[in-house]
This record gives C-alpha cells, structure tokens and sequence, in this order.
C-alpha cells in the first residue's frame, strides 16, 4: 500500500516539471526578443554571428548527423523544402539555413 | 709715203712702249692653263660626284616614293579592315545585345517550379534485413519503407509525415505513422508544430533513427523494440529551435507538451506484487490521454563546432507527467557527440525513467551507451575497398529493477554512396533482467546485416 513517504519522489518531479515550464516560458520571451526587433541585422546579431559562408556552415551542420548530401541531388524548389524540414528537425538558426539553401541552389 | 711710213713708226713704237706693260703672254697663257684646267678638272669631277649623288639619290626617291605607294596601299587595306572590323563589332554588339534581351527575358521569367510556392516532395528511407540469433535459425526479418512526405504551403508552413510500412514476422504487412505535423516557422528562433511529433527525449529518436543514419543495424538499448525505456513519439504541441550563443556556439531547445505516455508497444514490463510479469506499464506510442492530464517535457542542448568537422555537443532532456493508470511517469536523458575530423565520431547518451506503479512502488530504470565509429579512409591506405568501410563500437547497458542488461556490439558500415550503406554488426549479450522473448530468460548474441537507403 502505497504510503506519502513512497510517494516523497514524486516532489522532485513535480520541480521538474515547474522548473521545465519556467524554462519554456523563458525561451519563449527569449525567442520574442530576438524576432522582434523589425531590422533583422542588428548591431548586437552581427557581433553574435560571425559570418560564415554558406559552404562552412554546410560542412559544420550537415555532417552532424548524416552522410552529406549533394547539392546536384536536388532542385531549388526541392532544396527549400528540405531545408524548411531540416531548420526544424536540426533546429537551425534562420540566417544559418538560408546561407545553406543559398549555397545548395547555387552548386545544384 | 711719208704717212705711210709715219703711221707705222707711230705703231711700231706704240707697240715697243705697250710692251713691257704687257706680261710675257708665253709665260702667263701656260701658267693660267694649267690653273684653269686643274680648275676644271676639279669642278668636272665635283659636278660628276654631284650627278652621280643626284642619281643615287633619284634612286632613293624613288625607293622611297615606292615604299610610300605600298605604305598608302596597306594603310588603304588596313582602314578597309579596320570599317569592315568595326562593321562586325556592331553587327556583334548588335546580336550581344538581342541575345542578353531574351536571356533577361528569361531571367525574368522563372520556371514554374522555383517561383512556385508550394512544394510537394517524397523522400524517406528503406531497409532490408538479415537477423541470426543464437539458438535460432536465421531469417530475412524485415523489410521496411518509410516515405516521408513533405509538403510546404508557403515560407513559414510546412507539413511533414513519415510513414512506416514492414513486413512484420508473420508475413503481415504492419503500417504505422512515425509523425505527422503541422510546423510553423515563426521566425529565424522559433518552430511551433502541432501534431504526432517524435519526442525530443534523448537524441536517438529524432536524430539517429533513420535507417541511413544510424551506424549500426539495430538500436541502442534504450532506444531498442525490446528494451526501450523512454516513448518514440506524442501527439501534442512544441515549440522549438535555436540560436547562436556567439559566432560559433550554438544553442538549441525544444518544449512540448503532449498526453503523455500510452499503453501500446514494447518495452520493459515489470514483475507486479505477485512476482507476475506484466508485459508492459510503458511509454510508447503516444496515443489519447491515458490521464486526461498534460505531459510536458524538453531538451536544451550546446553545439559548438571549432571548424568543420570539429564540433562537440551535450544535451539534457527530460518529460514528466502522469500517463498509464494516472501514475507517474518521469524521464531525464543526457546526450553527449563529439567529432574529431571527417573520420572519427563518438557518441553517448545516459536515459533514467522514473515509473510509479499501483502495486510495486516506482519503479528506476537506468539506461546507457557509448558509441565509436572511424572511417578507415583517414588511414590514408591504397588498400582495395578501405576508403568506404566504417568500423563501428558500441556499448550498452541497462539497470532494471529485475535485472541488468549488457551488450556489446562491433560492427562495419561499407558506404556504397552518401545514401546506400551496408551494415554488419555482431552482438554480444549478457544479462539477467527478464526477457520476454527468451525462455530461458538468455539474452542470446546475434548477428545483423541490413542494406540501408535514405532517399
């Protein structure tokens, strides 16, 4: 029969589950704050991201997980596609994914 | 007489008085002759110098007047060529100019496809197996599609769905839907999706599942049919995405929320009061609320690649919320890559679910693998076959509440292409946790061989 003291471990799970949603909340606000700003190339994200061209960032996340896959494999549409699944699936920043996209329709 | 003679003694005496006046004519006639003639002689041969100087230079004129009439020729062939270059060089210029008309046209005019803002595209996976168990006859034991459908709506809208079709041990067909979700691209930061998404609980599931990712022809164990401690997927909704920490750095995150565990599938059972097997009390295949009370869960993770094939990532995750018979159930994962080179990977993940039960308490399920693989070609041999062969390490394990797990698997990939691998690995088992599918509750070593396709 089950007693409060067997139950006791269900307290550190329910700081869990607190503290889980105080951090979506917050990466949400975060979120906010860095799409909110109407001019998307501000001082403070150009100093954040240091400007590495579409090949680079093809080799740094493409490879993460998976064999390469060739730009030659598919057209731009395609491309565009699969890149709006994989920003997702990776969880890539936007400006990282259409310097990728960019240089895959380029090399196609 | 007289004047006669008169006139001639005048004379006479004229001419005596007259002589000495005039010099001896002998004398000067020879002297003078010979000046004039030396003088003569001298200008003859200076006016013959002078006409053989005029002759030679007559001769020049006229070279040179020749040289100026063939100069004036050429100059005339030269401006002929040059009006009739020049004719061309419009003519050209004239064509250039027709010609970047109808390519701006064209340019201007995309095709159907890349302006096109829908997209409908077909990707996905396949595999095909080979299976020898210990103990057991060897069989073709899978073969399996997984067409993942794409469609976007426009720039911001997407939606995403793999199916799965295999042919199960009996010869049935089985069809089964991985996930099927709605995604919105809010902005560069953040996804929402809603829908039945795979859980981002661990890294295996959505990231190394896929038949042509994963190095090795099964699973880890906690991500194994058999053995699985955490859910494959949920139906709910979760925001996502990620960000540069600095011009490297990358974080990334995920939140859902979901209904929480189900009460189909595999996976670790438990032996209840009456030490009877309950096959299983898991979190699998997410289907209605079992408690009508939300789950919720995420994962945070840092990836920083120091350049290109150079990078490390950690990740930690977790879900809680109450799922089978409104109990309890509770997940945290570690996840952890790192790549040295095009050639050397590691990898690891640590699982620990918490599980209450009506009858036995909560139940801990502890669960871990490590994984190493090098691709030969950073041998830099001129050995046949090398350059595409993977050698892949993998160790596992699970602390169960009935039991322990260990297993050892060594394996190869040989990458026919980017998308067609072949698989091989043998395992090698150990434990005395329960096993449903043993009688003699063995955990038997096998060997796997898959061809794998991602297309």
């Amino acid at each position: 029969m089950k007693t409060m003291n067997r139950l006791s471990p269900l307290k550190p799970r329910v700081w869990l589950g607190l503290c889980l949603a105080i951090v979506v909340a917050a990466i949400y606000t975060v979120s906010i704050a860095f799409a909110g700003d109407a001019n998307p190339k501000t001082k403070t994200e150009k100093k954040a991201v240091k400007k590495l061209d579409g090949a680079q960032l093809y080799a740094t996340h493409c490879n993460r997980c998976h064999a390469e896959r060739y730009a030659t494999e598919r057209t731009d549409a395609q491309w565009k596609t699969l890149m709006m699944h994989m920003q997702t699936r990776a969880q890539l920043p936007g400006q990282d994914a259409k310097a990728i996209l960019k240089y895959l329709q380029e090399n196609n | 007489m007289k004047k006669t003679t008169r006139f001639l003694a005048v004379g006479i005496s004229a001419v005596a008085l007259l002589m000495p006046c005039v010099p001896p004519a002998q004398a000067q006639t020879s002297d003078d002759f010979k000046a004039m003639k030396e003088l003569l002689e001298k200008q003859g041969g200076q006016i013959q110098e002078l006409l053989k100087g005029r002759a030679e230079d007559q001769q020049k004129i006229q070279r040179l007047e020749q040289l100026v009439g063939e100069t004036q020729k050429k100059a005339e062939q030269s401006q002929q060529t040059a009006t009739t270059a020049q004719q061309k060089a419009e003519e050209t210029q004239k064509t250039t100019a027709d010609v970047a008309a109808k390519v701006q046209t064209l340019q201007s005019t995309p095709s159907e496809e890349a302006s096109a803002q829908r997209n409908f595209l077909v990707t996905g996976m396949a595999d095909f197996l080979y299976q020898k168990t210990e103990g057991q006859n060897g069989s073709f034991a899978q073969a399996h599609v997984a067409p993942i459908l794409l469609f976007r709506a426009n720039d911001k809208t997407l939606f995403e769905t793999e199916l799965e079709m295999k042919v199960a041990s009996d010869g049935s067909t089985e069809l089964g839907l991985e996930y099927a979700q709605l995604d919105y691209l809010v902005n560069d930061y953040l996804t929402l999706i809603a829908g039945r998404f795979v859980l981002p609980l661990g890294v295996v599931r959505e990231k190394h599942d896929a038949v042509w990712i994963n190095k090795l022809p099964i699973m880890p164990l906690p991500e194994s049919d058999t053995t699985a401690l955490i859910p494959e997927n949920d139906i709910g909704v979760q925001a996502r995405g990620g960000f540069h920490l600095n011009d490297r750095a990358l974080m990334t995150y995920a939140a859902y929320i979901g209904n929480g565990p189900g009460s189909g599938g595999d996976g670790p059972g438990h032996f209840d009061s009456t030490s009877t097997w309950q096959p299983t009390s898991n979190p699998f295949n997410g289907g209605s609320s079992m408690s009508g009370k939300p789950n919720g869960g995420g994962r945070l993770a840092i990836f920083y690649p120091w350049e290109p094939n150079h990078d490390v990532e950690f990740g930690v995750s977790g879900q809680t919320g109450r799922g089978t018979d409104n109990m309890l159930w509770s997940a945290f994962a570690l996840d952890a890559a790192v790549h040295l080179g095009p050639n050397l990977e590691c990898r690891g993940e640590f699982v620990n679910t918490w599980e209450d039960t009506s009858d036995v308490g909560t139940l801990e399920r502890k669960g871990w693998w490590l994984q190493a693989a090098y691709k030969l070609a950073g041998l830099d041999r001129e050995w046949p076959l090398i350059n595409n062969l993977e050698a892949v390490f993998r160790y596992g394990g699970e602390s169960l509440p009935d039991g322990h797990i260990n297993q050892y698997d060594i394996g190869f990939i040989y990458h026919v292409s980017n998308t067609l691998l072949l698989k091989g690995a043998y395992s090698i088992l150990d434990g005395n946790a329960y096993n449903a599918d043993s009688e003699n509750n063995r955990w038997p070593n096998m060997f796997t061989f898959q061809v794998a396709h991602g297309f």
